[in-house]
């Protein structure tokens, strides 16, 4: 907070002067959509150049870091930008509509990656070990071995029917598989803790050979759990990246068109 | 293995019931063949100094002179060219000229070169060629320059990498040399100091050499009282002063007090300059550190300022039932100086150490006696006004305050860990780090589409010691390099690996304690892999962290990361850790 705050009050300055300057040029009853929709654009342009520098690595231009911080800058200038420029309602017309509603997912997408790569990498390992991302999956299956090994070994002698049955109906699906996705992300551990339940109720079906067994099962899906929790928001921390260089992508082909037929049919500027 | 079971009935069992294990004996392994050092050659080694100097009497029965001198020492021949020590490299060995000639290169003092290190990328437009011209497959090499760019050649005699220089002649001719004839002692600094060889010597003849290990060295510096007087005065004269000079404390006095200073002080080790060996894996460690020894326990008396010349101290103190970590010492700083200080002030205040000190893994370190340091240091820093206002003694000698500024926890971390041997540690702080792989990117950009480093490492809380090369103080991974392909670059921290020198044998890999070194199999510009034509195997390389040596702009990890997640710091200095952990 003490290295983000003067920048952040400069930031909301900054805003607030773009705002009062396009409301007085407005009341000026000049045609503010040229100078705020170059702007816009200059602006978009700039925000790309960031995804150029992560490209060009070896091209010494200044760390990343500082880039960053300024492709945030200007994103958020840019969201005063583009209301000034299109106004804070979807405009009419299916193309202007189309436009609108890109460039306003491309702002949504920015904000939300930028609260998600603030708010989520301390939570990812929770105090415990941040795995790879690309080895989670072979984690997940290794778990799922050592779960199929605990039940063969309990089930020597005959004794281990409750835990085959309930490995077969309800352990080995969830070990399987990548659950409960999008629930990570708010730390929902409701089937884990649903297994946890119904395997401390199969404590009592067990005789104390098979307890050993059972901790261990326990063990198996807290680990799971882990590995599908840090999954899934790792995945989301590297996933939006996609939906939001997706959105500028089009956002682009439809301001050249946006750009090309207002010049071309001469009309008013302001979506 | 078999556990020896010493219940009273089976200690009074019968013979067949015993299990009987060869017992490793204090002798351990022998350096070479002992057999291969006869009377004639022990002789001749007996009659020369500093080995004229020993005397069987002072040894014991169990360890005795002759037995040290066969035990850890070898008989080595060589060829004309062959190259004996390698400038900058590690040695743990001295020699004396048996037969031949050898000659020292005295200056240029610099270590030749089997590749070019040279910077490659010389400006931005080379730079963004670089990202263009990558290779498609990995770990390709063009292995074309490795005969064209070598002023050696490699060759091996008895299992050991050889050195072989291409063109001796032309050496003498162009540099400044001196011979070293039968008789002539050398390379002693580094056997006993594991300071860097000083100097390249290479053979011009045929040449027969006596080659004794450190351990060997140390034994006769342990029993031989004119010997360890000999080797201590070598020490001062060619090391001691330059050694002391080069402290920013002692480089106050005059080359009079200097000379007379380093006259009196001894040089000391603690500890076990092969720690790596005992220490293993980081990967594979607990928490314990049983290979730390004390040299001095808090509340001793105090007879000596202690200069750190090389490996780490732990700095305790007496807490609870226990002792907890305040500090720790690297290389050029002081121990004990304001106990000195202080007591000169006031001498009811005792001349005793207000802390406990360790060796960690091991500890080189000068002991200047208090009275010296009294009449000659402390005058001097009197006179720069440094007692009152500590100028740099912040640095050379901190006080120490806890964990200054850092978390106690992973200070103790940081040593236990060893962690803070490294000079550009990659550290990733995971409260900010998204996962982008930005750094790996980067970093293959910088290498050829190669990372040289995985995004994986122990953590501690939200700290993660991340898997890339630290470029150690002490690079462990250097000293059993057989070819010094890898070594420190002249002038800077980086530790880096000589493509072409390297010959696969991956003893960096397995010496390095923190998995930072890679073994891979390389491959032509066409994706083929390269096959050694003499074993039919792969050709395998050392590949680690280079610090982006040959790039502008420094570390491309550090400069690639946008969440400003990742550092290159140097552990030891534990104000900048701090500085970065709280920004």
């Amino acid at each position: 907070m003490k290295t983000r705050l003067p920048g952040t009050v400069f930031l909301l300055v900054l805003m607030a002067f773009v705002l009062a300057g396009s409301l007085q040029f407005d009341a000026g009853l000049r045609d503010i959509a040229i100078i705020s929709g170059w702007t816009l654009a200059i602006l978009s342009l700039l925000l790309a150049t960031y995804n150029l520098r992560k490209k060009i690595s070896s091209v010494p231009i200044g760390r990343a870091w500082y880039w960053r911080k300024a492709h945030s800058f200007l994103g958020w200038l840019a969201v005063v930008v583009f209301f000034v420029h299109a106004g804070p309602l979807p405009p009419d017309g299916q193309l202007y509509l189309l436009l609108w509603l890109l460039y306003f997912l491309l702002l949504v997408s920015g904000i939300t990656g930028l609260w998600l790569s603030l708010a989520l990498p301390s939570h990812i390992a929770q105090g415990g070990e941040r795995l790879q991302y690309e080895r989670i999956p072979l984690l997940r299956e290794a778990q799922s071995r050592r779960a199929e090994q605990v039940i063969l070994a309990a089930s020597v002698g005959g004794v281990g029917q409750p835990l085959m049955e309930f490995h077969n109906l309800h352990l080995r699906p969830y070990l399987c598989q990548f659950r409960e996705r999008y629930r990570h992300c708010v730390n929902n551990a409701k089937i884990a803790g649903l297994l946890l339940q119904e395997l401390k109720n199969i404590g009592r079906y067990v005789d104390s050979g098979s307890r050993q067994s059972v901790a261990e099962l326990e063990e198996i899906i807290a680990k799971k759990q882990i590995l599908d929790r840090q999954y899934a928001l790792q995945g989301l921390l590297k996933k939006w990246i996609y939906f939001h260089i997706a959105l500028n992508y089009m956002s682009w082909a439809f301001i050249v068109i946006h750009v090309f037929a207002s010049y071309t049919f001469r009309l008013e500027y302001g979506l | 293995m078999v556990e020896p079971d010493t219940t009273a009935d089976n200690r009074e069992g019968s013979a067949d019931d015993t299990h009987s294990v060869s017992q490793t004996t204090g002798w351990g392994k022998p350096f070479g063949n002992p057999d291969k050092i006869g009377m004639e050659k022990l002789a001749f080694i007996k009659s020369h100094k500093p080995f004229s100097l020993l005397r069987d009497e002072h040894f014991t029965q169990s360890l005795a002179l002759d037995d040290i001198l066969r035990h850890d020492g070898r008989i080595v021949r060589h060829r004309p060219g062959d190259v004996i020590t390698h400038f900058g490299d590690y040695g743990t060995s001295c020699f004396l000229v048996l037969s031949g000639q050898c000659r020292i290169i005295l200056s240029p003092v610099e270590k030749l070169v089997v590749e070019d290190k040279k910077p490659q990328i010389t400006g931005i437009f080379s730079a963004v060629k670089q990202h263009f011209r990558r290779s498609g497959y990995p770990e390709s090499r063009d292995t074309g320059h490795y005969e064209k760019d070598s002023e050696i050649n490699i060759r091996e005699s008895d299992g050991r990498v050889i050195h072989v220089l291409k063109d001796t002649d032309e050496i003498i001719q162009q540099k400044h040399t001196r011979v070293l004839g039968p008789g002539i002692f050398f390379g002693e600094i580094s056997a006993i100091t594991r300071a860097p060889r000083s100097a390249m010597i290479f053979t011009e003849t045929d040449v027969e050499l006596y080659e004794l290990r450190w351990q060997g060295f140390r034994d006769l510096r342990k029993f031989g009282i004119q010997f360890r007087a000999w080797v201590d005065n070598l020490l001062s004269e060619r090391s001691m002063a330059p050694l002391l000079a080069a402290n920013p404390i002692l480089g106050l006095l005059t080359s009079e007090q200097l000379a007379e200073v380093a006259a009196h002080s001894s040089y000391e080790q603690f500890g076990d300059t092969y720690w790596y060996r005992a220490f293993g894996k980081l990967s594979d460690k607990g928490d314990e550190n049983d290979d730390e020894t004390y040299v001095l326990k808090q509340g001793a008396y105090l007879d000596g300022v202690l200069l750190i010349r090389g490996g780490f101290a732990r700095v305790l103190e007496n807490y609870g039932g226990g002792e907890r970590t305040v500090g720790y010492l690297a290389e050029n700083q002081i121990f004990g100086l304001y106990n000195v200080i202080d007591h000169q002030r006031d001498s009811e205040i005792p001349m005793v150490s207000s802390f406990s000190l360790k060796a960690i893994g091991y500890l080189d370190l000068i002991r200047i006696p208090t009275h010296i340091f009294l009449s000659h240091v402390v005058p001097a820093l009197v006179k720069k006004g440094w007692v009152e206002d500590r100028g740099p003694l912040n640095e050379i000698a901190p006080r120490f305050d806890l964990a200054g500024g850092l978390d106690q926890s992973l200070m103790e971390d940081l040593l236990d860990k060893r962690i803070f041997n490294g000079t550009a540690t990659m550290l990733i702080d995971l409260n900010r780090c998204v996962g982008c792989d930005d750094c790996v990117r980067a970093c293959a950009v910088a290498h050829d589409n190669n990372p040289r480093f995985v995004r994986h490492g122990l953590q501690h809380a939200n700290l993660q010691y991340t898997n890339a090369c630290m470029h150690c103080r002490d690079p462990v991974c250097t000293v059993d390099c057989p070819t010094g392909a890898i070594v420190r670059t002249a002038g800077t921290q980086v530790i880096a690996i000589d493509d072409s020198a390297c010959i696969g044998c991956g003893s960096c890999a397995s010496s390095c304690p923190y998995d930072n070194i890679r073994m891979v199999e390389i491959r032509d510009h066409e994706g083929r892999k390269i096959i050694n034509v003499q074993t039919g195997q792969p050709v395998r390389k050392a590949s680690k962290c280079d610090l982006c040596i040959d790039q502008l702009g420094g570390p491309a990890c550090a400069r690639a990361c946008p969440h400003d997640a990742l550092v290159r710091i140097d552990t030891a200095d534990r104000g900048k850790l701090a500085q970065w952990l709280n920004r």
